[in-house]
């Protein structure tokens, strides 16, 4: 069955092209179409994730693609046990999420096409996990940004919605040009792009020292971006605007996972560069406090869940730089279950309460039994307590850290305190207590809660079951990373971080021993920035979208009157040349101002004449362009 | 017999389908002056095999695949051709700026 | 090689023509030449079966396909109008250009000492032979081609409720 397993990310393909052109003919049934193809491609998932169970060896098939001479390309794929618990993660996470669209998206005028969109989605990030070398990674990492922007931007008709789409796809490429430019890096020295291929030249030495931790930190670039850390976090929150079961798809399995699976998958730069590894520990914590802080206020319910994504990614991310590699995967997993399982469920509350202002709700639970139940327990998961699925990947994660360093693991364990706190402030304010404003609230149909109920079985369960017999290590394991030993006073303080969180959400939601809006007015001005996200988004504003934008406005002043502009300069400059050296005599100046003037004139001119329209003269100047290359080639060496 | 002769001669050619290319202000006359480029590389290929004994004759079979592409090449031309004829009235590829701003 | 010599100069002469004529009509007929000539040079290199490809689907398809084209659009394209654009000197430039790096590239190269070996037999069985094995998935593509440009040709040439 492993040798199949390229069929996979084909089958989410397939429904793509089915939906994207014969959508308009379909309508309702384009849903069932993509539900076949990824529940096909759950099964076969399945059987390979049990095969790796069953002891089944790392596969590759590597046929070659691109043969350029001495350099070959391959162009195949690549099954371990990681890449099966992926497969799972994804398929599985997208599946739910396609049943639970049919309720969430029904009536929407664009069905067919939200269906061929989150095909093209899992078809990516699939592609992306089996991938066996860069050059196919970064294609699908590509992939992967268009179709989160199609799916972000797909109310495009809302002009926030269409500016979050452009918002995450100009961040990420960012992150993407210091990923592209690590890639040519590691091909330079290694020769390859085969992952396995590099990790052997790594180990000989083709690459070493602060090459590699240079190499290291750019491909870092690309997770930066994708799995929305500090600084490229800012389109995580607005990519709010696209449907909620697109939001659990990004946040759970898809977008922001590959990010974390890149540094995985690329380990070998990491274990070899301890400067590297230290650059994403201490960017995964800083990203992992910083958005925690933002979640404390924010009151959108989507955004808490967007910074609660942020901060548990820059959590992965931290394990992976503290060499806890296993750890971090086994948090992406558990987190992929229990975080669908929030955003579900938050699509699930605002379907039923037509509303996303947790200010506005309150006492949803009486009306939203299977609702409250399976969110109350994604909530016990993320904040992390025993037993449920995020406990035991938050635990390994935070041991990771504390063998690493303390001051990360102090952090780290106080965001573990804050998440706690905000997320049960989420569900109090959303489900406990009285309704604070007239809604209408009902329970969403079935086939939007059952999605909830197998994703809340996954989120109790599937963090026991993975340490049962260290099952995930034997499944995902890294060469240089030994299994952490065990330590009790670790896991206590977790657990009391989570409790003391969740008393602290509890005395202040529910029993009110302050009144509301207490540490609003005690602390304004803290408030006030971390209402505002840290102003991270205004500084970007300011230094890189403003100065883009007056950059752009210029260089369309410059060409509608590009000559008005070189003859006011070259005679503002004439001028007080002429003032500095009075010896010029007028006939003179005046020469030279004209002269600089007509040659920018005449310079402009002919390179407007340039721009013709015509696809011959561009012709013509591209065959001289070839017959003079011929001739430097051959004749002039 | 040499090889280089046929070198020159489909250079020749090949120079005069660019000529043509580049200089032809009817749609059809720049699509034939194509055909004459895909000509010149064709011989170019044939020579090549003939000479050099390349593996597997691929210099017979590439050209095979360029006249497949030539004839393909020439239908979806000319339908192009007749479709933009239709709207505009006109085959001079300088009149047809309908995509330019 | 007397024979290979005389196709030679009519290919050249008739693709002059090609590009030089102002007539489309004569262009297209000289097109027909041309292509015929060039059938004959893969005849003097062995390459029979290519040459029956070259007259049965370049003269007897592209050419008639070319000739509607122009009998279509036979109107606008009098003989009276200027038939090339004003780059002519420059293209002729570079195309100049263009043939002298060729060829002297092609004298530089190890190309020279390259000989002609006779094959009296023709190619016409390895060329099928090999077009049903070893090619045979290139062959199948190129039908493909084919089709797809047949109906996209249908599509954009046939009227639409105008």
């Amino acid at each position: 069955m492993i040798n199949f397993a390229y069929i996979i990310p084909l089958l989410p393909l397939a429904a793509f092209a089915v939906n994207i052109f014969f959508g308009k003919r379909l309508k309702g049934v384009s849903a069932y179409i993509g539900i076949a193809a990824i529940s096909a491609a759950f099964l076969i998932s399945l059987s390979i994730f049990f095969a790796f169970l069953g002891g089944a060896q790392r596969y590759e098939v590597n046929p070659e693609w691109l043969n350029l001479g001495t350099v070959k390309f391959g162009m195949g794929f690549l099954v371990d046990g990681m890449t099966s618990v992926m497969l799972i993660v994804v398929t599985l996470v997208s599946l739910l999420v396609q049943i639970y669209s049919v309720g969430y998206m029904h009536g929407d005028p664009k069905y067919p096409r939200y269906y061929a969109y989150l095909g093209l989605f899992t078809f990516s990030m699939l592609l992306l996990v089996i991938a066996n070398n860069f050059a196919m990674m970064f294609v699908s990492w590509e992939l992967v940004g268009v179709s989160s922007y199609l799916l972000i931007g797909f109310w495009y008709e809302k002009k926030s919605a269409s500016d979050a789409g452009k918002k995450a796809f100009i961040t990420n490429k960012f992150g993407d040009f210091g990923f592209s430019i690590g890639i040519m890096m590691i091909f330079a020295f290694c020769g390859t792009l085969n992952f396995g291929e590099v990790s052997d030249a790594i180990s000989k030495g083709a690459l070493s020292g602060s090459a590699l931790t240079l190499a290291g930190i750019l491909v870092f670039c690309g997770a930066i971006g994708k799995s929305a850390q500090f600084p490229l976090h800012v389109w995580l929150p607005d990519a709010m605007e696209g449907p909620t079961p697109v939001s659990a798809l990004i946040h759970a399995a898809t977008m922001v996972a590959a990010g974390v699976y890149l540094v995985a998958r690329t380990y070998f730069l990491y274990a070899a560069s301890p400067t590297a590894s230290a650059v994403v520990a201490y960017t995964g914590v800083f990203t992992a406090f910083f958005a925690a802080t933002m979640a404390l206020v924010a009151t959108d319910i989507k955004r808490v869940l967007a910074f609660s994504t942020v901060s548990q990614l820059g959590y992965m991310i931290m394990a992976l730089g503290v060499g806890g590699f296993t750890a971090g995967m086994f948090h992406l997993t558990t987190h992929a279950f229990f975080k669908a399982l929030l955003f579900l469920g938050a699509g699930s509350v605002i379907h039923g309460a037509a509303t996303q202002d947790i200010r506005e709700m309150g006492g949803l639970g009486k009306h939203m039994k299977i609702t409250m139940v399976t969110f109350f327990i994604a909530c016990l998961a993320i904040a992390g307590i025993p037993p449920f699925s995020g406990f035991y990947s938050k635990d390994e994660v935070l041991l990771a850290a504390f063998n690493y360093s303390k001051p990360i693991y102090i952090t780290a364990t106080f965001t573990a305190f804050m998440t706690a706190f905000y997320m049960f402030r989420l569900f109090f304010k959303t489900f406990a207590g009285e309704m604070r404003t007239k809604l209408h609230p009902h329970e969403s149909p079935f086939v939007m809660t059952i999605p909830l109920m197998i994703l809340a079985v996954l989120s109790v369960v599937a963090g026991w079951l993975f340490v049962q017999g260290h099952t995930f290590e034997h499944l995902v394991h890294f060469k240089e990373a030994a299994a952490e030993e065990g330590n009790m006073l670790v896991v206590w303080i977790s657990i009391a971080a989570s409790v003391i969180g969740i008393g602290l959400a509890a005395a202040i939601y529910v029993f009110k021993l302050v009144p509301d809006g207490y540490f609003r007015n005690k602390f304004p001005r803290l408030h006030t920035v971390l209402i505002n996200k840290w102003y991270v988004d205004e500084f970007y504003d300011r230094t890189v979208i403003k100065p883009s934008f007056n950059m752009a406005r210029r260089f369309f002043s410059f060409d509608a009157k590009y000559v008005d502009g070189a003859v006011n300069l070259t005679g503002v400059i004439n001028v007080i040349i002429s003032k500095l050296h009075n010896i010029f005599d007028k006939a003179a100046v005046d020469g030279a101002v004209n002269g600089v003037a007509g040659a920018a004139q005449g310079g402009g001119g002919m390179l407007r004449r340039v721009q013709t329209g015509l696809v011959q003269n561009y012709m013509l100047i591209l065959v001289a362009g070839a017959a003079l290359a011929v001739v430097v080639f051959f004749f002039i060496k | 017999m040499m090889l280089v002769p046929f070198i020159g001669i489909s250079a020749i050619i090949f120079a005069i389908g660019v000529y043509g290319a580049l200089t032809r202000r009817n749609a059809i006359g720049i699509l034939m002056s194509l055909e004459l480029i895909f000509n010149a590389a064709n011989i170019n290929l044939v020579a090549a095999n003939k000479f050099l004994n390349l593996e597997n004759s691929i210099g017979i079979i590439f050209p095979i695949f360029v006249i497949t592409i030539a004839a393909a090449e020439a239908a979806v031309g000319l339908a192009i051709i007749l479709s933009i004829y239709r709207q505009t009235k006109t085959v001079y590829v300088e009149k047809i700026n309908i995509m330019k701003w | 090689m007397l024979l290979l010599l005389l196709f030679a100069v009519v290919a050249i002469i008739s693709a002059l023509m090609v590009v030089s004529m102002k007539n489309i009509m004569h262009c297209a007929l000289f097109l027909a030449l041309f292509l015929l000539s060039v059938a004959g040079i893969f005849f003097c290199l062995d390459a029979d079966f290519l040459g029956i490809v070259q007259i049965l689907v370049y003269v007897g398809g592209i050419i008639v396909l070319i000739l509607f084209a122009v009998m279509l659009t036979s109107r606008v394209s009098s003989a009276l109008m200027e038939q090339t654009n004003e780059q002519k000197g420059l293209a002729i430039a570079a195309c100049l250009l263009l043939v002298a790096a060729i060829t002297t590239a092609a004298f530089k190269t190890s190309l020279v000492t390259a000989f002609y070996g006779a094959d009296p037999e023709g190619t016409t069985r390895t060329t099928g032979e090999l077009l049903l094995t070893v090619y045979a998935l290139p062959f199948e593509i190129a039908s493909v081609v084919l089709l797809v440009s047949l109906i996209g040709a249908i599509v954009l040439a046939g009227k639409k409720g105008e």
